[in-house]
């Protein structure tokens, strides 16, 4: 049944769509070309997407000098956002769904609660101070998986307003007086119900714990095998930006910014930091795609 | 659907009597939240208190609690300065212009994706959210591969096309207000539209094809279906965004624009102000003292907006 | 609803204060608790210092201190090694932390915050009167400490050189040996363009080339003229402190001393001759076409930027070692010319210094191993160089680093910063007597009257940072010439002033006239 004005509408939507994919793509297929780039040859002449000079030394200097510590940090990248992706759905899950329940007693306060904290925070410090002389998460793979991404306001508040949209009470209580358990309602009844906030809240989890660099800049000192991806890449950055910033200071900040890893380094890095999500990702879309769609029509 | 289980006759449980017997048939119910709660108590409000620390003198031998009070004296910094107009102004014109534009090409991305044939748009949707995983440090990067005077492939290619000179980029502040909430819907409409299309998935496709039959062409079904279903979620997004207005994204403001002073006119944020005042100094009471100022507009803000939005849509409101 | 939200907020608030308490106990106990046992220990052990070896007993201490890349490969090693000897000479073993530069200053605020263990750390990327005025520091003369178990360490240094360190008399770093004066006014150039253009170096100009400022000019102009096409200069955000004769008071630029430090009066550093001077020298040859449009963006090394060729020559401070320093960075000979004087500025000794923490476990065990380190070769070397043979090879008494295939080392960190790196072998490179030529170099250079003098900013936190916001706006466009200096000097310096410069001014005048009449009756 297309209609001409649904012809018109795919037209100019996909003309949208494939103008914003270009949009998005050509910067990075930059950074990737400028990764194989000679540098001496991007310091010269600039970024281009045709440089004069082609060279693998950046990722040879990568997997060489640095060699284990990459593959290890890649690996612990994985590690860590499997784990913790799965650590935070369990728990924002639970949480949002207590919190959706609307007979709940207390329930105005404990959102207030939640919610509070996306506004107001204790702080580098306290935070700090909590979790390495209280929880002693210094040094730890806890260290990084536990502090700040495990569990965040807003993902819970995202969940909990869907499970009261599009989870009706009557059908909890329904279960409910046929004798069913909370936890048999809620594993039976509501999360499959839920699929597309859960593949939704999944992919922000894991998204947030495979950029994350600041808990490894944070409580990572002396085990550098826990440095991941982002970590690492991320470290080259401040320091160039320090050695930048206190070349008054110190008058030997040249020959820091020398030893730190090129230009054409750098972009290797991030590359090779989103390359394992590009080959991830449409295979987990088209997994979640199936599971989402509640009798597709479209597609 | 919730009206319509409602005429089917269903239970609904009595509301707001606070009786042992409700509180006993919702222990499972807390039980289940416990995980979620003891974390957000270890994460969130254990170290909440050390915020207190914004008003004292910070000594390390004294401790966050045994340091001495002076009162606002911390708070001084950010507005004893000629930029703390300026400073304010673009956190919050940019967070509102952010709010606007981000939501605007979130929702119109989520719509043609959920409508849209064929294979290509899984091709697309993964495409748009690559930019969000990238570090803004090599967004910046990339940036000044467009921007850079000498090198740069727009004052080299593009300009030359139109018979125009070169740019100083970099000097001139008032290009960068385009350019800044250009590269934030870059970087973020991958992100945002996954919440928007979730929540339309989520839709019963069988009032579309009602609507459908009934005659409506397809921007009559956008506007008056899709759009007023997502309200919730819209609202949901912009009452977290104005609690956040007086954040912003570090990144975006220091290492896109290169940190130029030039630029500082139309760049300099709290955030950014803030890190460049006491990156040589380190007081650490004073950059937490930056934090509750922003915590606490934040929170009146949204406290306020909320209020507004109960006397409109009292289901929507946040708390 | 109103009750309901009241108590929400009312819980808030209970729950707030009852964290607090068992927070505080938690938080402010280890800080004082690490602060009182470094005390007591001090006070019982001090008398057995010739004794801790015999009894056994090994304390075990941290050592905290950056490399520009993080901790090396062979760490554990060359720590293994170190403590070989430590343990048998001094009941110590060290744990070498390591980090990379930017991250030392974060881990370093946070551990000392949160009462970690740090029993000797590096003063770098960390201000000196924040850490006194904190509480991080351990005063190194408390009960006779630094007399009693590092006996070596004035002597080494230099009795001057330690007081340079002091603040308001107490003594709470050391200095490490290495060189405190700077040659100003000097620029680094490929030798080989020099050669394009037919210049040849003045008979016996030795390894630093001192010419004028005119004849300066007049080969850049030359060389501009021949290389049209490439960067000639490129500037530095330590341009002003390495090209004019300004004395940094207190480590800022706000509030300094003219002329060398000779006098005392601290005055507004925008509003002098030798800062207008400047800027209009930079501003000349950015106008001249010397210094690329994407300098003030760019943040390669000006290193990087020799060895690709893409760049002539730029800004540095000169020292003894400073032409094969420059060419090993270049990879290409590098001319060392130099326009003004070599100077020792008042802040230039207390900068990265060494410091015994507050959360040391033991610092008398600390100052022994301090001792050690500015006395000990063997340790010296292992610091600095590694394990030989392993790390580095000796040839012709000259030190060299072995590298891999792709440049890094198993081991190196920087000897300049190192406590006594005159103990240690010269680096390949350099000329044999490099320390001897260092040492003079000092002695010899002009000295501030200021030196040894240290500012407490503590008092106008808030003017610093507001005039650092606005130095920050305009400090590249002034200091690399892409702003005139005729009507942006006055502009900036008009901001400052509203900002608090004054203040901050007379403060430094406050303290510097309080210190000098302090020297004066010593």
């Amino acid at each position: 049944m297309r209609t001409k004005e649904d012809r018109i509408f795919q037209t100019i939507g996909s003309t949208i769509m494939i103008i914003m994919t270009l949009l998005a793509l050509v910067p990075i297929a930059l950074m990737m070309i400028s990764s194989l780039t000679d540098n001496a040859t991007l310091l010269k002449n600039g970024y281009s997407f045709f440089p004069g000079k082609w060279s693998l030394y950046a990722y040879t200097w990568i997997f060489q000098s640095n060699g284990a510590t990459v593959i290890k940090a890649y690996g612990m990248s994985f590690i860590i956002t499997i784990m913790g992706t799965i650590c935070s759905l369990f728990l924002t899950t639970t949480l949002a769904y207590g919190l959706s329940r609307k007979g709940l007693p207390l329930r105005g306060i404990l959102t207030f609660l939640v919610f509070f904290t996306m506004l107001f925070n204790g702080g580098l410090v306290p935070t700090y101070i909590n979790y390495t002389t209280i929880f002693h998460v210094k040094d730890t793979i806890w260290g990084l998986l536990v502090p700040g991404l495990m569990m965040n306001a807003f993902n819970v508040l995202l969940m909990k307003s869907y499970f009261t949209a599009s989870v009706p009470d009557e059908i909890l209580e329904a279960a409910y007086i046929d004798g069913a358990g909370e936890v048999r309602t809620m594993c039976s009844v509501a999360l499959p119900m839920a699929k597309p906030i859960i593949a939704t809240i999944a992919m922000f989890a894991g998204l947030g714990y495979w950029n994350d660099w600041n808990n490894g800049y944070i409580y990572i000192v002396k085990h550098t095998e826990l440095f991941t991806i982002q970590n690492l890449l991320n470290r080259l950055m401040q320091n160039i930006q320090a050695l930048a910033q206190n070349s008054s200071n110190l008058s030997s900040a040249q020959q820091g910014l020398a030893q730190i890893p090129s230009t054409t380094v750098r972009m290797a890095m991030a590359t090779l930091g989103i390359l394992p999500v590009i080959a991830v990702y449409p295979f987990i879309q088209k997994n979640f795609v199936k599971g989402i769609t509640l009798g597709g029509v479209k597609g | 659907m919730n009206t319509m289980m409602k005429k089917a006759g269903a239970v609904t449980a009595p509301a707001h009597k606070m009786n042992g017997k409700r509180i006993r048939r919702f222990i499972p119910v807390y039980l289940i939240m416990l995980p979620g709660l003891i974390y957000l108590f270890i994460n969130n409000y254990m170290p909440m208190p050390g915020l207190i620390v914004a008003f004292k003198q910070y000594n390390i031998k004294k401790g966050i609690y045994g340091s001495d009070w002076i009162g606002f004296k911390n708070f001084e910094y950010l507005f004893k300065t000629s930029d703390a107009f300026v400073i304010t102004r673009n956190t919050i014109l940019y967070n509102v212009a952010f709010i606007i534009v981000n939501t605007f090409m979130a929702i119109m991305v989520a719509i043609i994706l959920s409508e849209l044939y064929g294979k290509a748009k899984n091709f697309y949707q993964s495409a748009i959210l690559l930019p969000n995983l990238i570090s803004t440090v090599i967004i910046g990067y990339l940036v000044f591969a467009f921007f850079s005077v000498e090198n740069g492939f727009i004052n080299n290619t593009i300009l030359p096309l139109f018979n125009k000179d070169s740019v100083d980029w970099y000097s001139k502040s008032q290009y960068w207000p385009f350019i800044i909430i250009f590269v934030s819907a870059w970087k973020s409409v991958g992100y945002n539209c996954i919440i928007y299309l979730s929540s339309i998935m989520g839709i019963d496709r069988s009032i579309y094809e009602s609507a459908s039959i009934d005659g409506a062409s397809k921007m009559q079904q956008i506007r008056y279906l899709t759009l007023p279903l997502l309200k919730p979620t819209i609202i949901m997004l912009t009452l977290m965004a104005i609690g956040r207005i007086f954040y912003s994204d570090f990144g975006l403001f220091y290492q896109v624009p290169m940190n130029q002073g030039a630029l500082y006119a139309t760049t300099n944020t709290i955030d950014t102000y803030v890190y460049r005042g006491l990156i040589q100094i380190g007081n650490i009471s004073m950059s937490a003292a930056a934090g509750v100022y922003q915590s606490v507009v934040g929170f009146v803000l949204v406290l306020l907006a909320n209020l507004a939005v109960r006397k409109f849509d009292k289901e929507n409101a946040l708390i | 609803m109103r009750m309901k939200r009241l108590l929400a907020i009312g819980m808030a608030a209970g729950m707030m204060i009852s964290t607090a308490a068992c927070g505080s106990s938690a938080a402010g106990t280890t800080g004082t608790a690490a602060g009182t046992t470094g005390a007591t220990e001090s006070a019982t052990t001090g008398t057995s210092a010739t004794t801790a070896a015999s009894d056994g007993k090994i304390t075990h201490l941290v050592m905290a201190f950056p490399t520009f890349t993080g901790a090396p490969a062979d760490t554990a090693k060359v720590q293994d090694a170190m403590n070989e000897i430590l343990r048998k000479k001094i009941g110590v073993e060290v744990e070498l932390q390591i980090s990379d530069l930017a991250s030392y200053k974060q881990n370093m605020t946070l551990a000392l915050s949160s009462g970690e263990q740090i029993d000797i750390m590096n003063t770098i990327m960390q201000d000196y009167a924040t850490l006194i005025a904190q509480g991080s520091l351990t005063d190194l003369e408390a009960d006779n400490l630094m007399q009693t178990d590092g006996p070596g360490i004035v002597s080494t240094i230099g009795q001057d050189y330690v007081d340079a360190c002091r603040v308001d008399g107490k003594l709470y770093a050391l200095p490490g040996m290495r060189d405190y004066a700077q040659g100003k006014g000097c620029i680094a150039v490929g030798t080989e363009y020099l050669d394009a253009i037919g210049y040849k170096e003045p008979e016996g100009s030795g390894e630093i080339v001192k010419i004028t400022e005119d004849e300066l000019n007049d080969i850049l102009a030359k060389l501009h003229t021949q290389f049209p096409d490439m960067e000639v200069m490129r500037p530095a955000t330590s341009g002003v402190s390495q090209y004019t004769n300004l004395d940094f008071l207190g480590g800022n630029i706000f509030g300094v001393l003219e002329n060398y430090g000779q006098d005392l009066k601290v005055v507004d550093a925008f509003q002098t001759d030798e800062y207008k001077n400047f800027c209009k020298l930079m501003y000349s040859w950015n106008q001249n076409g010397y210094i690329s449009k994407d300098a003030t963006t760019d943040t390669t090394s000006v290193g990087t930027l020799e060895a690709a060729g893409t760049l002539i020559a730029y800004q540095t401070g000169g020292k003894p070692g400073s032409k094969a320093q420059e060419s090993s960075g270049g990879n290409r000979d590098m001319t060392i010319f130099q326009t003004k004087d070599d100077y020792m500025s008042s802040s230039s000794v207390a900068s990265f210094m060494w410091t015994i923490p507050s959360t040391t476990v033991d610092a008398t065990a600390a100052m022994k191993l301090m001792n050690e380190l500015y006395t000990d070769p063997g340790i010296e070397n292992l610091l600095i160089y590694g394990i030989k043979d392993t790390n580095y090879t000796v040839k012709d008494g000259l030190a060299e680093t072995i590298k891999d295939e792709s440049g890094t080392a198993a081991y190196s960190t920087l000897g300049w910063m190192a406590p006594n790196q005159f103990l240690s072998y010269v680096g390949s490179g350099n000329s044999a007597d490099l320390w001897d030529q260092i040492k003079s170099f000092n002695d010899n250079a002009k000295k501030s009257s200021a030196l040894g003098f240290s500012f407490d900013g503590t008092g106008v936190t808030t003017e610093l940072a507001a005039v650092q916001a606005v130095y920050d706006e305009y400090q590249k466009s002034l200091e690399y010439g892409f702003a005139d200096p005729d009507t942006t000097i006055a502009e900036m310096d008009k901001k400052m002033m509203d900002a608090g410069l004054q203040k901050i001014i007379d403060a430094k005048q406050e303290q510097l006239d309080a210190w000098a009449a302090a020297k004066q009756s010593n």
